[in-house]
């Protein structure tokens, strides 16, 4: 559904709206992992197998209950497991200052005797270096990660927020220049690797790619009202009842 | 097939966690001291020692994520088995089961499964006061997408508890815990399993029919004896077994039959199950009632208290039951 969307195919999960429900169930998708590996299911060294899981969430939500028990969990069992949180300094208005008392967002991992580590959310190579370390953590045995990525919401919460009740314009232009796609543009310009042509053509095939999808959106058949009667159960000769 | 007589119910659902975890290696438990110490009832008593701290682990002291982890690793496509050590503690959890587990089948059209069973003793009658005796059912039957179970038998127990943990959708599991060593009965050493969703007829009768679940299924079963043998009234007991999905047509059979319906549960009456079954009979049995739909349950206060008569008032017994069906008896 809207907003739930997921991929069974490449293992990505139906989310909430409920902020954080998905931080402990991670650290349940993770635990499986483990366990599988554990009781002999699977074999560690299994490349196809999932060897991770990860989450994301934005900073506002690290203030739930969830979060803390979630990554106890991890800590816990020494889960390979990933959570990254995206610090963009509002919890739609509400200022980090009004959110929490730690200077970074990481600083909690100590808590649950997991590795923490704040990066520049706006610099794309230092972002991937960082979760490349989170990642061969979580291969290597070393258990879980809380990665902070330091940024910036440019935009309003939503399209019936109006941001300009609690930020100045100033603010959100200043954070605007130094935004990760801009940035890394820059960067790969000045390197030679992004020329004008190239530009172009990733900016095109993008627009095309979205400009498709709405087309494909808008074409779509509306479901029939009845539908909402459907998929409350899994049907119980569903392979998923019985055993391996 | 051998069947071990007498058993407790607390043993019958031991043997069913213990024949899941030998069955499939997917099948884990997982709650607070349901380790070494095997459970502060001891639900789980030796299964630590068989299975291994990696498939039977204690958890730290927290519901919402031992139902969280317990949700991923369904989505993950294991087979928890998560003890919540009270039913009265579940509330943190409510969160994770009622937009989570019980939604995700849904909002992903029919793509996520969560084949995740959550165990938890509830109900009064041990002392337990006000936060180790409550009834939490009627907060969960109110929410498609779970399974709501509550056994009062030991056969059913360990048949029900089967079926749950093979189940691929969420299962609520209550148990009631004033009968996990008062209730014994026969029960089969071999595989089966008891369907969840249909009642099951305890007693036949033709006077009225009295509908209940976990103790006050087990009680409602004495009082109907107790009033044939005294007063020559003949009392239906169904034993619903199964609060969600609801099996109507049990229900509906049983007071077309006798023409009168005695609800008896533990819960706090007002807006607790027995509403959900009356409104039932009175939409769809209407014509053939001979009396009003009557409710006998626990008083509208916060919760049971410790006091050991105030707790007596509290819960419907034996008694109290055939005082109330002799009074719908003569209706």
């Amino acid at each position: 559904m809207p907003s739930h969307f997921s991929s069974a195919k490449l293992n990505i999960f139906s989310g909430s709206s409920v902020v954080t429900t998905q931080v402990p169930q991670t650290a349940g998708l993770a635990f499986a992992i483990k366990y599988r590996q554990q009781t002999g299911l699977v074999d560690a060294n299994d490349t196809t197998q999932p060897r991770l899981a990860i989450t994301s969430l934005g900073e506002g939500s690290t203030s739930q209950g969830d979060f803390h028990e979630g990554l106890n969990w991890a800590g816990v069992h020494k889960l390979p497991m990933i959570c990254l949180v995206q610090n963009n300094l509002y919890a739609i208005s509400v200022p980090v200052s009004s959110e929490m008392a730690v200077a970074n967002v990481a600083d909690r991992a100590a808590a649950y005797g997991i590795a923490g580590v704040t990066v520049d959310g706006n610099d794309v190579l230092a972002v991937y270096d960082v979760m490349v370390e989170a990642v061969e953590r979580a291969y290597s045995g070393e258990g879980a990660t809380l990665v902070e990525a330091k940024t910036y919401r440019i935009t309003p919460h939503s399209s019936d927020d109006d941001d300009r009740s609690y930020r100045s314009r100033e603010e959100v232009e200043e954070w605007k220049a130094k935004g990760p796609i801009v940035r890394f543009r820059t960067h790969l310009e000045s390197e030679g690797i992004l020329t004008p042509e190239l530009l172009e053509d990733y900016e095109h095939r993008a627009r095309a790619e979205v400009d498709q999808a709405q087309a494909f959106a808008e074409a779509a058949a509306d479901p029939a009202a009845e539908d909402a009667l459907g998929d409350v159960y899994a049907p119980i000769e569903d392979k998923a009842g019985t055993a391996q | 097939m051998t069947t071990t007589s007498n058993m407790t119910l607390i043993d019958a659902l031991r043997m069913a966690m213990d024949e899941e975890l030998a069955r499939d290696p997917r099948v884990f438990i997982t709650g607070e001291d349901v380790g070494a110490r095997g459970g502060v009832f001891r639900a789980t008593q030796g299964l630590f020692e068989k299975y291994g701290g990696s498939r039977v682990v204690d958890a730290p002291l927290a519901e919402l994520s031992i139902v969280a982890v317990g949700i991923g690793a369904a989505l993950a496509d294991l087979r928890p088995i998560c003890e919540i050590q009270f039913a009265d503690f579940i509330h943190p959890a409510f969160n994770q089961i009622v937009n989570e587990a019980a939604k995700m089948y849904y909002r992903s059209n029919g793509v996520w499964r969560v084949p995740l069973t959550i165990r938890a003793p509830y109900g009064g009658g041990i002392s337990g006061a006000l936060y180790h005796s409550q009834s939490v059912e009627a907060f969960f039957t109110h929410v498609p997408g779970l399974k709501i179970v509550i056994p009062s038998t030991p056969c059913d127990a360990k048949g029900l508890l089967k079926s749950a943990v093979r189940d691929p959708n969420p299962v609520l599991f209550f148990e009631p815990k004033k009968g996990y060593r008062a209730i014994k009965g026969d029960v089969p050493s071999d595989e089966y399993t008891v369907p969840i969703g249909p009642a099951r007829i305890a007693r036949e009768g033709k006077d009225l029919s009295i509908y209940a679940y976990g103790m006050m299924a087990y009680y409602a079963e004495i009082a109907a004896e107790k009033v044939a043998r005294e007063d020559g009234i003949d009392a239906e007991v169904i034993d619903l077994r199964t609060l969600l999905p609801l099996d109507k047509e049990t229900i509906l059979n049983s007071v077309k039959k006798t023409g009168k319906a005695l609800i008896v549960y533990e819960d706090n009456r007002t807006m607790g199950y027995g509403a959900e079954v009356a409104a039932l009979i009175a939409d769809e049995a209407f014509e053939h009632l001979d009396g009003p739909v009557k409710r006998l349950a626990g008083p509208d206060v916060p919760a049971m208290p410790f006091s050991h008569n105030m707790q007596e008032y509290f819960m419907p017994n034996p008694d109290t039951i055939a005082a109330a069906i002799r009074e719908l008896a003569g209706y």
